[in-house]
Formats: structure tokens, C-alpha cells, sequence
């Protein structure tokens, strides 16, 4: 007999949620959760962890992702005026310099920061060894960020140029007091992606090395997860992670709604 | 530079403007945009205190030669003078000539992340070097002028499509030009606006403001134009005082594109 279209369809949801719940509590049940809490989710080791857990290394995450973001921001703006320059070599050097950055992994990048320009140019940089590392990650988020940036001094119509520019205004007075202010309101939403994006990758700033009072999170965690021979310092590194991203891509959800609003 | 000028009015031309030179000077006025020749040759000269409208059909270049006169279009051959300076000159300051030459657009472009009083300000603090008591004081005297004075405060999104072209208008007076270009200012606004934003341009041009309007208002070329200039095909077809080309047109051109429009 005919089943209605409806209750088939109704039968066949509740297949799939029972075959869910099914898989979910093998694999669960299938955990060995006592050992598991013994190797990460010790609460002695966790207590032992403050408060230089939260004052130096989540201090110095959020630091790190400040700065990078910030420098990233200048450095990505000039490329991208260089970028959308009337004159050749300048475009050319933004290309190649957003290329280069884009297509590197961003390890590597502040890796040769931390090593190689030291040598080449014989200077030490502040806060060493982590100050070279923090410059190769500037450099990176200057690469993404100018693309970014690019895209939004493009997005403000071309008559605002024309208003400015017949009221006398210079071009660069052009860039600075109509266009460029007009252009990051449109990119906030992606420019906090962006931030999210760093605050994450401060965790290969461990490739520069680091001493006591500039470690971040995940260096920290690394480093306590040797001396203590045990995972608990990573968990709780990555809950202090989500405390900041989550949260932040939240406020990424909210202002992407208001723009579509606004339009 | 003079040899070059033999053709046309031989008007001598210098960096500095002169009171007795015409407010604007385009002798044979060349400009392509690639391969589409938009203006082909185009010679008139505005007198200062004039109102001159410029009508035709959609295409014939109207607008590109009103932008020409502040180079926001670059010539492709010919001559501007503004004010006696020729503009094509490269020792000429183009922003200084700007200054002079105020334009209102006709989807308005004020700057949205600025308040109105902003917009007024902007420029004369950052280009004239105003400080920001005497731009403002300015700035509400044209806005007073617009009968806009209420609204200082407000941001561009929240005015009408007309209040937002008085406020344009308003921005540009504020630098104190010594002539407006208009560029179909009331074709991107309701019908019900369009009075206002006529209203203010007629009061400019009764206190004698040198005036170059691309519109498709024939009631105000009649009654406020001193001259209508018909254009077709990157050509002037007509010239002349508005009523008489109104009534009776001479050129065919004019006649076919008069009784499509009136």
C-alpha cells in the first residue's frame, strides 16, 4: 500500500536521525574518556597555568595580532594604491609583492624574517627574536589585506572622484579625505575576517623562537605540554582561541548584515 | 602658443585669469573616445554673467563638452580658455581653475560619510585653507541660500533627491567660483523636486552668476537662458536667444528634435 508523500518523507528524516545519533554514540562510547581526561583535561596542571596563561600568552596573542593587523593595514594600503597607480613600475612592484606573499605559506614567510633577514642585513630587530617573525607577518597581512583594500577604494562610485576632484581637491586630497574613508566602510566586514585570520596565525610566530615574555598561546601551550607531558595546556589554548574568534565572527555576521541592510 | 591660436578668436592667454577675457573661450573643441569621435569640433564662447543652455538629443555630446570645460574629459585637440588662461596648458594649475569653476552633477555625488556642513566644508579648508569658522559661516550662508539652513547636521542619505542637489549646489558656491557648470541637474529627480532645485539655479543666475547648463528643462532655458545652444552629433547646431530658437528654429535638426521634446 502507498505510503503519502509526506509521511514517506517524514520516515525517512527520522532514519537519518536515528543513523546519526547511532554513529555519534559509537564513536563517543567508544573513547577511553578517563584516559583521555587524564592526558588532557587535568584541573592541577590547568590551575597551575594562571595566571601567566591569560597575562603573557593570551596578552601576547591579542598584542601580536594588533600590531600585524594594524601594519598590515598601512602596508596593505600603499600596495594597493601602488597597485591602482597610472605609473608601471609601481603597479608592477604591488603585483609582484602581493604574488610573492599570497603565494608563500605564511611559516615560511616568517621564517625568512626571523633568519634570514637578520643576516642579510646585519641588524637585530626589537623584541627579537619574535619582532623579525611579527615583520614577516605584517608583510603577509599587508599582501592580503591590499587586495582587499583595492577592491573597496574600487567599489566607491567614480562620481565621488569627479565631485572631489571639481571642487578643486588634489588627488591624493581626493584618496585620502573621499574615497579612502568611503572605501574601508565598505570593507569592515572582510577586514574583520581578516583579523580573525591573524589572531589564528600568531601560532607560527613559534618558528622565530621566542623567550619567556613573548611567547603566545600556542607556544606556551607547546612548551607546557613538554615540561608537564601532558595535552591539557593545548585545550586550553584552543578554548581561549574560540573565546576571541567566535565571539568576533559573530560581530563579522552582524556588520555583513547591517551593510546588506544599508544598500 | 599664439600662432596656434591664429584660427579662432586670437584672445592673448596667460597662467593668471583676466576680469575683461569671456568666462569661457572653446575654440574648436576635439574629443574621441577611442575610435567614437564624441565632439567634432565645437567653438562658442560664454560672456561672464551669461546663462547658457545647452539642449539635444541623448548622445550628442552635451555632457561631454560641459565636463571638458573643468577637464574632467581631456580634449583630444582644440582650445579652453577660462577666464583668458588656457587650461590644456601644462604649466597651468588645473585644481587652482577648478576652484574657480563650480559643478553640480546630476547624481548629485555629495559625499555620504559626511554631514552636509562637511561637504560644504571639505574643500575650503583643504584647498582654499580656510579655517573651519569661516568655512562654516560660508557654508550656512549658502545653505541658508538653498533654504537647506535646518539641515547642516544631516547626512546626504537622509534628503530628498532635490534637497540633496540644493545641498550640491550650496557645496559648490561655497568655494566661490566665478562660474557653475550644470550638468542635467534635475534629470535624476522626481517631478515634484525639480522646482526647488530650478528655483535656486534661477536665483544664481539673477544675481548674475555665469552659468553653462546641460538640461532638458525648456521652461527654464526659456525664461532664465540668455542663449540656448542646440547640439547634435558632437556639433552646435543652433545658437541663438532661447525664445526665437524656441519659436521658430532655423535648422531642420532643430526642429525634428524641438518637436519631439516640447
Amino acid at each position: 500500500m502507498a505510503m503519502r508523500r509526506t509521511t514517506r518523507r517524514k520516515l525517512g528524516r527520522v532514519a537519518m536521525y536515528v543513523l546519526f545519533v547511532a554513529v555519534l554514540a559509537v564513536v563517543v562510547l567508544s573513547a577511553d574518556w578517563d584516559r583521555f581526561a587524564q592526558y588532557f583535561l587535568r584541573w592541577d596542571i590547568a590551575r597551575e597555568q594562571f595566571p601567566q596563561i591569560i597575562t603573557v600568552a593570551l596578552r601576547n596573542t591579542l598584542v601580536f595580532t594588533v600590531v600585524s593587523f594594524v601594519g598590515g593595514l598601512v602596508v596593505g594600503t600603499v600596495m594597493a594604491l601602488m597597485k591602482l597607480s597610472s605609473i608601471g613600475p609601481y603597479r608592477w612592484f604591488a603585483t609582484a609583492y602581493i604574488e610573492l606573499f599570497r603565494g608563500l605559506p605564511a611559516l615560511l614567510t616568517i621564517f625568512a624574517f626571523a633568519y634570514m633577514l637578520p643576516i642579510a642585513f646585519g641588524v637585530r630587530l626589537p623584541f627579537a627574536p619574535v619582532g623579525a617573525g611579527l615583520l614577516g607577518l605584517v608583510v603577509v597581512a599587508g599582501a592580503y589585506m591590499a587586495e582587499v583594500i583595492r577592491a573597496g577604494i574600487q567599489a566607491v562610485p567614480k562620481g565621488q572622484t569627479e565631485a572631489s576632484r571639481s571642487l578643486g581637491m588634489s588627488p591624493m586630497k581626493t584618496m585620502f579625505f573621499v574615497v579612502l574613508p568611503q572605501g574601508l566602510r565598505i570593507i569592515i566586514p572582510p577586514l574583520t575576517n581578516e583579523f580573525v585570520l591573524l589572531l589564528k596565525d600568531t601560532s607560527l610566530l613559534f618558528i622565530a623562537g621566542s623567550t619567556i615574555i613573548t611567547k603566545e598561546l600556542t607556544t606556551f601551550a607547546r612548551d607546557a605540554t613538554t615540561t608537564t607531558s601532558n595535552g591539557t595546556v593545548l585545550v586550553m589554548a584552543a578554548m581561549l582561541y574560540l573565546l576571541v574568534t567566535i565571539p568576533l565572527t559573530r560581530v563579522v555576521a552582524y556588520l555583513e548584515r547591517r551593510m546588506a541592510r544599508s544598500r | 602658443m599664439t600662432e596656434a591660436r591664429m584660427t579662432g578668436d586670437p584672445t592673448p592667454s596667460g597662467i593668471e585669469p583676466r576680469a575683461d577675457a569671456p568666462a569661457i573661450e572653446i575654440i574648436d573643441l576635439h574629443k574621441s573616445f577611442g575610435d567614437h569621435e564624441v565632439l567634432k569640433g565645437i567653438s562658442l564662447t560664454v560672456q561672464t554673467g551669461e546663462v547658457v543652455c545647452v539642449i539635444g538629443p541623448s548622445g550628442s555630446g552635451k555632457s561631454t563638452l560641459l565636463r571638458s570645460v573643468n577637464l574632467l574629459e581631456e580634449p583630444t585637440s582644440g582650445t579652453i580658455l577660462v577666464e583668458g588662461v588656457d587650461i590644456l596648458d601644462p604649466e597651468v594649475d588645473v585644481d587652482r581653475i577648478r576652484t574657480r569653476i563650480g559643478m553640480v552633477f546630476q547624481q548629485f555625488n555629495l559625499f555620504p560619510h559626511m554631514t552636509v556642513l562637511g561637504n560644504l566644508c571639505l574643500a575650503q579648508q583643504r584647498v582654499l585653507g580656510r579655517g573651519r569658522k569661516e568655512a562654516e559661516q560660508v557654508a550656512r550662508e549658502n545653505l541658508a541660500k538653498v533654504g537647506l539652513a535646518d539641515r547642516e547636521g544631516a547626512y546626504p542619505a537622509h534628503l530628498s533627491g532635490g534637497q540633496q542637489q540644493r545641498v550640491a549646489i550650496a557645496r559648490s558656491l561655497s568655494m566661490n567660483p566665478d562660474m557653475m557648470l550644470f550638468d542635467e541637474p534635475t534629470s535624476a529627480l522626481d517631478p515634484e523636486l525639480v522646482g526647488d532645485v530650478l528655483e535656486v539655479m534661477r536665483t544664481l543666475a539673477n544675481e548674475g552668476m555665469t552659468m553653462m547648463v546641460v538640461t532638458h528643462e525648456m521652461g527654464f532655458a526659456r525664461e532664465v537662458g540668455d542663449r540656448l545652444i542646440l547640439m547634435d552629433d558632437g556639433l552646435v547646431v543652433e545658437d541663438g536667444d532661447p525664445r526665437e530658437v524656441l519659436a521658430n528654429p532655423q535648422e531642420p535638426r532643430t526642429q525634428a528634435f524641438l518637436s519631439k521634446v516640447l
